[in-house]
């Protein structure tokens, strides 16, 4: 599973692009889905989620509406008009971040040529 | 697909109440998390409606809640996350400089001043502000103004009353007293009213009424010992008897009785009650009095021995009237030369006496003069105000600047008559000493004014003045007995 300290800063993204692509969710649906779809490997807790909602309904990213259902209220989110801009900005800049991070965790860093020498000390010793 | 039973959403709706969620939606959405939860459990295990929620109860506990909503709340409000940021600062710091600065007094080191006077300032003046701010961010659903309006205005008034009070600021009787009144009469009742509409039972209801009226008579009597109003010793007997002997072991039960455990916060309660009881009882009964009552009998020592004095002049100008015409007219014309210019400063003093137990008790002078004879009568026996501002004045300009000019005379006219006697001479330098008073510790130069009445308590002003009072007397007497050898 993966640990907090990865998840930080992963959440806005991931519940962006499931709202992208869902629409309408309620809170325990993003967190039951973000466990199906990561086979476990992420648990998205309720202490995490709604801090995180409520901090993109106060940016206007999104929206929310209130149903009665088996007894009680219901809040569903979906993305604004200028949410599903953002949303969009987010979900191409975070897999460009992801590509990324790959190189850095293949071996030699992906290079053909083997050997650290090319690289340089310093600059190796900064990265 | 298992679900709810309005009944049950019901107790989990109370439940999640309980954590006194403020933001709306974010309370609606933690019930249905938490239903949502319970369902799917029910249909995983096959359990029922109670089995499962006692299970995902342990994970959504009150303090989890609130620990969302704090979250929540720091994320979307920038003021509460100042404010709380503001109140963890101020908190600590206060605390730290305040400590720092009664170990510094302890000790007297120098800057024990400065950092009792940040850490009161900072204490009333943000940290109290932000954590009332907080406090009704986070507990209350509905705003209560007069609730903390009253704890934020009776809260610094009373703090910086404190700080005036320690630094020997005027004002401080004024700040202390609308302090201690909003607190008896508006925090304390608001309070008690909205503990009243929370709790159900009424036997915890007649408890908290107890308690109220036990705090509200232990705090009157800290105030009227403060401020030493008659009958403080039987408030304060009757508020610890109503707050140790029948209010806590009634609330200590009752809640025993219905949650079943005791826990550490209501130890730490109890244990502060205690030593809010020791405390006030050592500090306002005892000690104080104590001290006081020293200065009252060397008031008194003072007076007896000016009389004395008084008598053995007497006699002898009554064995000068025995002598030949000639010897005797010269002799008298000296002797009533001292006794007028003695006469003139003790009257100068006895002035400022009786105007000082008139301004500070506000009698007449008649009964200034009657407790001047009886000081254990004086009840504000340690009012400084009045000192200073009678004494001293603005810029010195005070009583005290015309009486050093008046002892200075009287000291060189008992040089004239002692001029052949050095060591007489010098005993009355000591007795009619006005000189600036160097203060090695600090380095700097204290006026003979500045040093006997700055600060000076009324009682031990009075001592001082009649100690004068006594070495005018002395050197009155020693000089009539030189002019007539």
């Amino acid at each position: 599973m993966a640990s907090n300290d990865l998840l930080k800063g992963m959440l806005k993204p991931i519940i962006l692009k499931l709202l992208f692509e869902k629409g309408k969710m309620y809170g325990y649906e993003i967190t039951q889905l973000v466990s199906e779809i990561s086979a476990g490997e992420i648990e998205l807790t309720f202490g995490a989620l709604y801090p995180i909602l409520h901090k993109l309904e106060q940016e206007g990213v999104v929206k929310t509406e209130s149903i009665v259902i088996n007894n009680r209220n219901r809040i569903y989110y979906s993305l604004t008009q200028t949410g599903k801009g953002k949303a969009k900005e987010k979900i191409a800049e975070f897999e460009e971040f992801v590509q990324t991070l790959k190189i850095f965790f293949k071996p030699n860093f992906g290079l053909k040529i083997s050997g650290l020498q090319n690289f340089g000390g310093l600059q190796l010793a900064r990265i | 697909m298992s679900l709810l039973k309005i009944n049950q959403v019901k107790q989990i709706e109370a439940d999640v109440e309980s954590a006194r969620i403020i933001l709306e939606n974010l309370s609606q959405e933690l019930v249905d998390h938490i239903c949502c939860e319970v369902e799917n459990l029910m249909d995983k295990k096959n359990i029922s409606f109670e089995e499962a929620y006692e299970e995902i109860k342990a994970q959504t506990g009150i303090k989890v809640l609130q620990k969302i909503q704090e979250n929540t709340l720091n994320l979307i409000d920038k003021k509460y996350r100042i404010m709380k940021t503001t109140m963890k600062v101020t908190g600590n710091v206060s605390l730290a400089l305040l400590g720092m600065g009664t170990v510094f007094k302890i000790f007297h080191w120098p800057g024990a001043s400065v950092a009792l006077l940040l850490g009161f300032a900072l204490l009333s003046l943000f940290f109290f502000p932000s954590a009332v701010y907080i406090n009704q961010r986070e507990a209350n659903t509905r705003k209560r103004p007069l609730l903390n309006g009253s704890a934020l205005l009776g809260g610094i008034t009373f703090m910086l009353g404190i700080l005036f009070k320690v630094m020997h600021w005027p004002g401080a009787s004024l700040l202390l007293q609308v302090g201690f009144l909003t607190m008896l009469f508006i925090f304390l009742p608001a309070l008690l009213f909205v503990k009243l509409k929370e709790v159900e039972s009424k036997k915890m209801k007649r408890i908290y009424v107890l308690g109220a009226i036990a705090t509200i008579i232990f705090e009157m009597a800290t105030m009227f010992k403060l401020f030493h109003w008659p009958g403080a010793s039987m408030l304060m007997l009757l508020g610890s008897v109503l707050l140790i002997g029948v209010f806590l072991p009634m609330f200590t039960w009752v809640r025993f009785k219905i949650t079943g455990v005791i826990n550490a916060q209501f130890i730490f309660l109890v244990l502060t009650c205690m030593y809010a009881v020791i405390f006030t009882s050592l500090l306002a009964m005892n000690v104080s009095s104590d001290v006081l009552g020293g200065f009252v009998k060397e008031e008194s020592n003072s007076v007896l021995i000016s009389n004395y004095f008084q008598k053995k002049k007497s006699k002898q100008l009554s064995a000068n009237a025995t002598l030949p015409d000639s010897l005797r007219l010269v002799k008298e014309k000296s002797t009533t030369e001292i006794s007028a210019q003695a006469a003139s400063l003790k009257k100068l003093i006895a002035g400022i006496k009786v105007n000082l137990v008139q301004s500070i008790e506000g009698v007449d002078e008649k009964t200034a003069l009657y407790y001047l004879a009886e000081p254990l009568l004086i009840m504000k026996k340690d009012n400084y105000d009045v000192v200073n501002h009678i004494l001293l004045g603005e810029n010195g300009n005070g009583a005290a600047r015309e009486l050093k000019k008046e002892i200075e005379s009287f000291r060189e006219k008992a040089d004239q008559v002692f001029k052949n006697n050095t060591e007489t001479s010098k005993s009355i330098g000591v007795l009619l000493n006005t000189s600036d008073y160097e203060d090695k510790n600090a380095g700097s130069i204290i006026t003979w004014e500045e040093k006997n009445f700055r600060n000076n308590m009324l009682i031990s002003t009075l001592a001082v003045l009649s100690g004068l009072e006594k070495n005018v007397s002395v050197v009155e007497t020693e000089m009539i007995a030189e002019v007539s050898r």
